[in-house]
């Protein structure tokens, strides 16, 4: 039995790209020995902002606050305005906003205030006499639980369409729920109230609203959760790790609880498949895109959809997620399936200074990197980094997007493909595996089967492949490889690599 | 149902074990009782049959220790191994002479599941007794006098054993006695989340190693020098040695002799009780917060023989005859601080850092007992501590020792039904030759002859001897069941197999199984804590850890990670390297384990693939990539004795000592190949390093660099960037310094303020309260902002006061309401926030009910001595009015009035209210008062809203 290859490294990646197509398409051998960083920077450029000198200026959330002033917040409690931070960021001038904060990951604006996210409370700060600093520091909502331990930080999302906040408040020490609402992810709503609107947290990186206004937010890879992932912040649904569900019978919390309108979920059982458990479970959602590990990354954090238009390039409307170990941000394609989101995700920037925390458009369609390596390390080595990412203007051969059909795979390109590559199944590998359910740290890919693509049909405008596959399996991620697949001037994708989370096969229309 | 179908069930150990259906549990005793149980069966996870030449007739004739009389070959002796017998005489146990007694006439009576077959089966009755008679006075001829009077009871300790006894292994192999522990944080991982039931106990009994009646058995202690060192009396190991001190093993041994004592004598023992508390401050520590450090009994109110100095605290517990009704006086002369309370009110106040000082109190008592409780402790200086009294008839002088009894715990603990026992030379001449005569020698070495029988090699394999079913009278008669004897027959039908040598993957399974490994470690496939026992395995502390921390390692292909002579070092020695795992590595004795590094070595070799490592001289890289510049090894692991900066997982220093590098090397590449469900994330995944800097990202040199800087004898010297986290101290300049976090003593939602005055103070936004004033220093900010920033920072600075938990205020209805209670947050109010004033100084903010409340604080020279203090003003404004308000200042055990309402609470807080209007013959209104409730003082401040509108309470802080 052939053993398809489980993990394709960026490395065997580039190997692949180099040498596949040679050999199908007889082409001359390219001759690059260039990184896939390094390629990736003819698309989208990485430009290191200042930091303020001598201080610990760790990622922290991020927020634009003006036309030209960028907010940071610190891991050390700081807010700092940079002026210049669009217009000129290599000259980025830097103003202390407020210090003394207890760990602020996450900033919002709104009416002139800035909103952030302390561990203990959200807080709206707002500079009343114009001379750069705050003067009032007000407290919002601080109704959840903390108890000094390091693991209970929380993500919060910028406001959506209704005024409200999404957070998600990771568990105690990482397993277990020890103080209230721990594990859970609620809302604040326009008036500062809290809303408890789901349990199933573990250890969240991030949150953010897609174009729709919907929330998402990354969960790492840990107990009940083998592999890191992208979730729909749903209200009343369970995202996954039980822990937190002691505050549905806890007297400090139940009527809150029950006033949302959240239920109980059933207790799932460990060393099942997520899929079947939640096939008993109701309340259980699963999750939207998978961030398969070590493959993709290691750590999912800050989510950022692009609402610039196009002046991202080609991927508008589409989420971008950072991983905090592999310091990168990878994007992801989201549809809705049977009235879930369901998608894929791609690898899509390697190479920021530290690790990747909060992503942040700016107004002018740039992406904002903001990067931490304290205590959870990561690649790119640097403590703190503050970095733009700006699009050069030339679109790369990349895939666009990825559908689910009833039969298979419908591939969209950022460029029209050469039909003869892209049509060819031999250009494309496939396997699919799903992660087991269980109460032990992390997991490995199982019940591995190997769906055969039978035929590719191009699209006559060349901008699309589809795929009719033999063997799709409802609740695995299927992970396609396109290492044969060409643009039309014969250019290899940028990065050839799909993992789409398969929780639905799409009926046929 | 009849018996007979159950012991049919039970025959098959692993599948009993396996069935969870079985309902056994009504005749477990009985059950039990009968058969012949040995480690290998108790172990649900370990199959015997699985492997030729391990199989369960040679566990049983090994375990039996037949050759003890049917001698074979020495060849044959060492594969077998057999399990030895206690040792007796004077290098034995001490025992219970009715114990040794009732056991020689059914010894699974009184131990179940006991080897030692019953030797006096075919006897009458009433020669059994006589037998059992001589045989016992005999042995205790061996041992000469034991001069057991019984041991103090001690409830303490009884916890402290039931902790170590549940924590350390010990219900590895025996029954837990008590529902797993669920801490609040518990970073054990996966352990069992459901509230556990009582029945898990029973379920865990069934699969567990009997201890038979231990309370008729041992004394507290001699039970506690037999597991102090099992191996000395029991040399096969089966018994480990835990590795306690002498402590622990008493503590565990009057633990599983909880039931043994006697009722409270009538008889008054003289003496207190006492615990020793460390690292206290300035002052008396609150006890009933402070861990205590030891405890146990003095004979007086004195100092003498106990832990007293430097910044120790003492407290004593005990009851006071007083011998007639009457006014007496009490004085503690003490350096430094130290209290006196009778029946729980204090009488003398001694407290606080002074030369040797003496006050003295007045206390109305009855004649009778009371409870006297004195409190001590010493800061610097030479320590000094006398308690004296004057009474009716009682002339000014120390308290004697006479009218000092115990308070509780003066019971005793005795065997259980511990008869007198005089030795009868005449019996123990008898009990010499019956000795002989029953060939208790060949088990049991007491330098008499042993008679050997048939040997093995001539032994038939019939159900004949020791095996028929009923053996004749002066044959040894073992309890076993037909299957089990089965397998014996079967075992001796193809003896000669023992002639070929088992292979070293089957000699290392037969040693871990006979030595029951398996209940701890898996290895292919088998073994390692299953169902309701993984709960017990815990995690010291609050390392964050999860099942890595609280599961002891898997040992799959252990004979190729780790170096033959760590292993034997773990074996022998007793390495480790895990001090966050509450479970202990066990020593089994060096015999026992003799081989077994050997035999994993080899049986695993076919595991060692991949390359060895280099060591080579140029370290600087490794240094480099295990520092916070490259992939930050010390986030997560402790190094070279240091702290990580995260959790505490394993010192990776002890690596080149314990691994194999090539293992090594393998673990780095793919550490969840290695090591399933570990949280070490892979830092070369498919073979690309993550960092591409250090050595231009190649993987192989940089885990050769790594393993290098590892093995160089100069890692300490040169310890990798960003172990040692400098201080980070906080330093208010021109302006007061906010910092939120997790303060010592201001809980979770703290908000600390320093000023460039040098006072500092942290406000509870969980309570609303002030929590802490302290003078210099403000707060260094490392723990929160280094590695992952766990847990709590103290003040940095000195003099630090903290002030009550609770609410700041209350509506009180009369003075003898007592004031609400409150836990983390307080109920009724809400955190506003603060605004900054144009000097920067917050004004904080937040609601109690209807009424708004600011705060602020300003640095100010108070008093005569011109003290840098606060100013704290209190605004409070209400809409409606608002009756019996009250602010609460202090709860203390002291509180004085000094006029001009100014307070001292305790000794060294002064609180004043300029605000609060002076008493006047026209003002009626609430006035300030201290009131003792709940054996505390507190200081309240009535809050004037009657009318709507603001009141503001000027509160000036000294300290």
């Amino acid at each position: 039995m052939v053993k398809v290859a489980t993990i394709i490294s960026p490395l065997t990646a580039v190997i692949l790209t180099l040498t596949l197509p040679s050999i199908i398409l007889g082409a001359e051998p390219e001759k690059s020995t260039r990184t896939l960083a390094e390629r990736e920077s003819d698309y989208y450029k990485i430009v290191t902002l200042p930091t303020p000198a001598g201080v610990q200026f760790e990622a922290g959330g991020l927020q634009f606050v003006g036309d030209d002033e960028l907010a940071c917040a610190t891991r050390t409690g700081d807010i700092w305005i940079g002026k210049g931070a669009l217009t000129n960021p290599t000259e980025t001038k830097w103003k202390l906003f407020e210090s003394g904060l207890h760990e602020v990951l996450s900033l919002a604006w709104k009416d002139g205030w800035i909103y952030a996210l302390q561990r203990g409370e959200l807080t709206r700060l707002k500079d009343t006499t114009g001379d750069g600093r705050a003067d009032i520091v007000e407290t919002v909502c601080d109704g959840w639980g903390i108890n000094g331990d390091y693991h209970e930080y929380m993500f919060g999302s910028k406001f959506d369409r209704d005024g409200n906040m999404w957070i998600a408040l990771t568990l105690t020490g990482s397993f277990s729920s020890q103080s209230p609402y721990r594990g859970w992810f609620l809302r604040v709503n326009a008036d500062g109230k809290m809303i408890p609107s789901g349990s199933g947290v573990r250890s969240a990186g991030g949150v953010g609203l897609n174009a729709a206004g919907d929330a998402f937010f990354t969960d790492n890879q840990g107990p009940w959760n083998s592999a890191c992932k992208l979730h729909w912040l749903k209200p009343g649904r369970f995202v996954g790790h039980p822990d937190g569900n002691r505050w549905f019978d806890d007297p400090a919390t139940k009527d809150a609880i029950a006033a949302a309108g959240v239920q109980k979920p059933a207790q799932p059982k460990d060393e099942s498949r997520q899929y079947e458990e939640a096939k008993r479970i109701p309340e259980l959602l699963l999750p939207a895109v998978y961030f398969p590990y070590p493959k993709m990354g290691q750590s999912a954090s800050g989510v950022a959809c692009d609402m610039s238009g196009g002046k991202f390039g080609p991927f508008k409307e589409q989420l971008f997620v950072g991983d905090q170990t592999h310091s990168t941000v990878m994007r992801v394609f989201l549809e809705m399936v049977n009235g879930e989101y369901q998608g894929a995700c791609f690898p899509f920037r390697e190479g920021f200074g530290s690790g990747s925390l909060a992503l942040e458009f700016a107004p002018n369609g740039s992406m904002y990197v903001f990067g931490t390596d304290r205590g959870w390390g990561a690649r790119g080595g640097k403590p703190f980094a503050l970095q733009q990412l700006a699009w050069a203007g030339k679109v790369p051969f990349e895939i666009h997007e990825m559908k689910a059909r009833p039969d298979g795979f419908e591939f969209s390109f950022t460029q029209p493909v050469d039909a003869a590559s892209a049509g060819n199944p031999k250009s494309y590998t496939i396997e699919a595996y799903t992660y087991v359910y269980h109460s032990s740290y992390g997991g490995p890919e199982v019940d591995k089967t190997e769906p055969k693509i039978k035929e590719v049909k191009v699209a006559a405008d060349g901008k699309s492949a589809r795929l009719v596959i033999d063997g799709l399996v409802e609740g695995h991620v299927h992970e396609l490889h396109l290492p044969g697949v060409r643009s039309a001037s014969s250019e290899p994708l940028l990065h050839d690599a799909a993992y789409y989370t398969l929780n639905k096969i799409p009926e046929k229309q | 149902m009849n018996d007979n179908h159950k012991i049919g069930d039970l025959r098959d150990g692993a599948r009993l074990l396996f069935d969870s259906t079985l309902n056994i549990r009504a005749k477990r005793r009985t059950l039990i009782a009968s058969v012949f149980l040995t480690i290998a069966m108790l172990n649900p996870c370990v199959c015997l049959n699985a492997r030729a030449g391990v199989d369960m007739g040679e566990i049983h004739f090994a375990e039996m220790n037949c050759v003890a009389c049917h001698s074979t070959s020495p060849m044959i002796v060492e594969r077998l191994a057999s399990r030895k017998s206690p040792v007796l005489g004077s290098k034995g146990s001490q025992l219970s002479p009715t114990w040794v007694r009732d056991f020689l006439l059914d010894p699974q009576k009184e131990k179940p599941g006991s080897l030692m077959p019953d030797m006096l089966h075919g006897l009458s009755a009433s020669k059994r007794a006589e037998v059992a008679e001589a045989l016992t006075h005999y042995l205790f001829s061996l041992q000469g006098e034991s001069t057991n009077s019984g041991t103090r009871l001690d409830l303490d300790v009884i916890k402290e054993g039931g902790t170590l006894f549940h924590r350390v292994g010990c219900v590895a192999c025996h029954a837990p006695q008590e529902l797993p522990v669920v801490s609040t944080v518990d970073y054990s991982g996966d352990a069992p989340k459901d509230a556990p039931n009582k029945s898990v106990l029973t379920e865990l009994t069934t699969n567990s190693v009997p201890m038979g009646n231990l309370a008729k058995k041992y004394s507290v202690e001699t039970l506690a020098v037999f597991l102090r060192d099992p191996l000395k009396t029991r040399p096969s190991g089966r018994m480990p040695n835990q590795k306690l001190n002498e402590k622990e093993a008493r503590a565990i041994a009057m633990y599983l002799l909880r039931d043994q004592p006697s009722p409270v004598s009538a008889d008054k023992i003289q003496g207190l009780n006492y615990e020793h508390f460390e690292k206290v401050g300035k002052e008396l520590p609150d006890f009933a917060k402070h861990k205590v450090s030891s405890s146990g009994y003095a004979t007086g109110l004195s100092l003498e023989g106990l832990p007293h100095r430097n910044s120790t605290a003492l407290r004593f517990r005990g009851v006071l005859s007083v011998p007639r009704e009457g006014d007496y006086t009490f004085w503690t002369l003490s350096r430094d601080g130290s209290q006196l309370f009778i029946d729980g009110k204090m009488v003398v106040d001694n407290n606080g850092v002074h030369k040797p000082t003496e006050k003295e109190g007045k206390i109305k008592l009855t004649a009778g007992d009371h409870n006297l409780v004195v409190t001590y402790f010493h800061h610097n200086g030479p320590p000094v501590l006398k308690a004296s009294w004057a009474g009716p008839g009682i002339e000014k002088q120390e308290i004697p020792n006479a009218s000092i009894s115990l308070a509780d715990n003066g019971r005793f603990m005795r065997i259980a039904g511990e008869q007198p026992f005089v030795l009868d030379s005449a019996k123990v001449a008898k009990g010499l030759a019956l000795f002989d005569k029953h060939n208790c020698a060949s088990c049991h070495d007491l330098n008499q002859p042993k008679h050997l029988v048939m040997p093995l090699e001539k032994l038939s394999g019939k159900n004949k001897g020791c095996l028929a079913a009923m053996p004749s009278t002066n044959v040894p008669r073992f309890t076993l069941t037909e299957k089990q004897r089965g397998e014996l027959v079967s075992f001796l039908s193809k003896k000669s197999t023992l002639q070929q040598p088992l292979s070293a993957a089957d000699q290392a399974h037969r040693t871990m199984t006979a030595l029951n490994c398996y209940a701890c470690h898996n290895r292919d496939g088998q073994g390692g804590p299953a169902g309701s026992r993984r709960a017990y395995f815990k995690v010291n502390g609050e390392a964050d850890l999860g099942e890595e921390g609280a599961v002891p390692p898997h040992l799959n292909g252990v004979g190729a990670k780790l170096k033959p002579a760590w292993l034997d070092k773990v074996l022998t020695n007793s390495a480790s390297v895990r001090p966050y795992m509450a479970t202990r590595m066990p020593q089994f004795g060096e015999a026992n384990v003799k081989g077994l590094s050997a035999a994993l070595l080899q049986a695993d070799a076919s595991q060692k693939v991949g390359s060895e490592l280099v060591v080579h001289s140029g370290f600087v890289d490794g240094l480099r990539l295990v520092g916070s510049e490259g992939l930050s090894c010390i986030a997560c692991h402790n190094f070279a004795g240091k702290p990580s900066l995260g959790i505490p997982a394993l010192d990776i220093t002890t690596s080149p000592e314990r691994l194999d590098s090539a293992w090594f090397r393998r673990y780095l590449l793919d550490p969840q190949k290695l090591r399933p469900g570990t949280r070490m994330p892979p830092f070369w995944p498919a073979g690309v390093a993550a960092n591409q800097t250090i050595l231009d990202g190649n993987t192989e040199k940089q885990i050769a660099a790594i393993w290098s800087y590892l093995s160089s004898d100069k890692v300490k010297k040169n310890l990798p960037l960003g172990l040692v986290a400098p201080k980070m101290e906080l330093i208010p300049k021109v302006e007061p310094v906010i910092y939120r976090n997790f303060i010592e003593g201001a809980g979770s939602r703290a908000i600390g303020v320093g000023y460039p005055e040098k006072v500092n103070f942290a406000f509870d936004a969980n309570q609303m309260r002030l929590a802490l004033v302290w003078h210099g220093q403000f707060m260094d900010a490392s723990r929160h902002w280094t590695g992952r920033g766990n847990g709590w920072e103290p003040p940095m600075g000195y003099s630090v006061v903290k002030f009550p938990e609770g609410a700041p205020f209350a509506v009180i209805a009369g003075p003898g309401t007592l004031w609400p209670k409150s836990k983390d947050r307080v109920s009724g109010y809400q955190f506003k926030g603060y605004n900054y004033d144009d000097k920067r100084n917050p004004q904080f903010r937040y609601t109690y009910g209807e009424i708004e409340v600011s705060e602020k604080f300003e640095p100010t020279k108070i008093g005569v001595k011109s003290e840098t203090g606060f100013r704290r003003r209190l605004t409070l404004t209400a809409k409606t009015p608002v009756k019996d308000v009250w602010f609460r200042a202090a709860v203390a055990d002291n509180v004085v009035e000094l006029g001009h309402a100014t307070y001292l609470v305790d000794d060294g807080l002064r609180l004043s209210f300029p605000s609060v209007r002076p008493i006047t013959d026209s003002f009626v209104g609430p006035q300030i008062i201290v009131r003792t409730t709940e054996g505390k003082k507190e200081l309240l401040v009535p809050v004037d809203l009657t009318e709507p509108g603001t009141t503001e309470i000027v509160e000036e802080i000294s300290w």
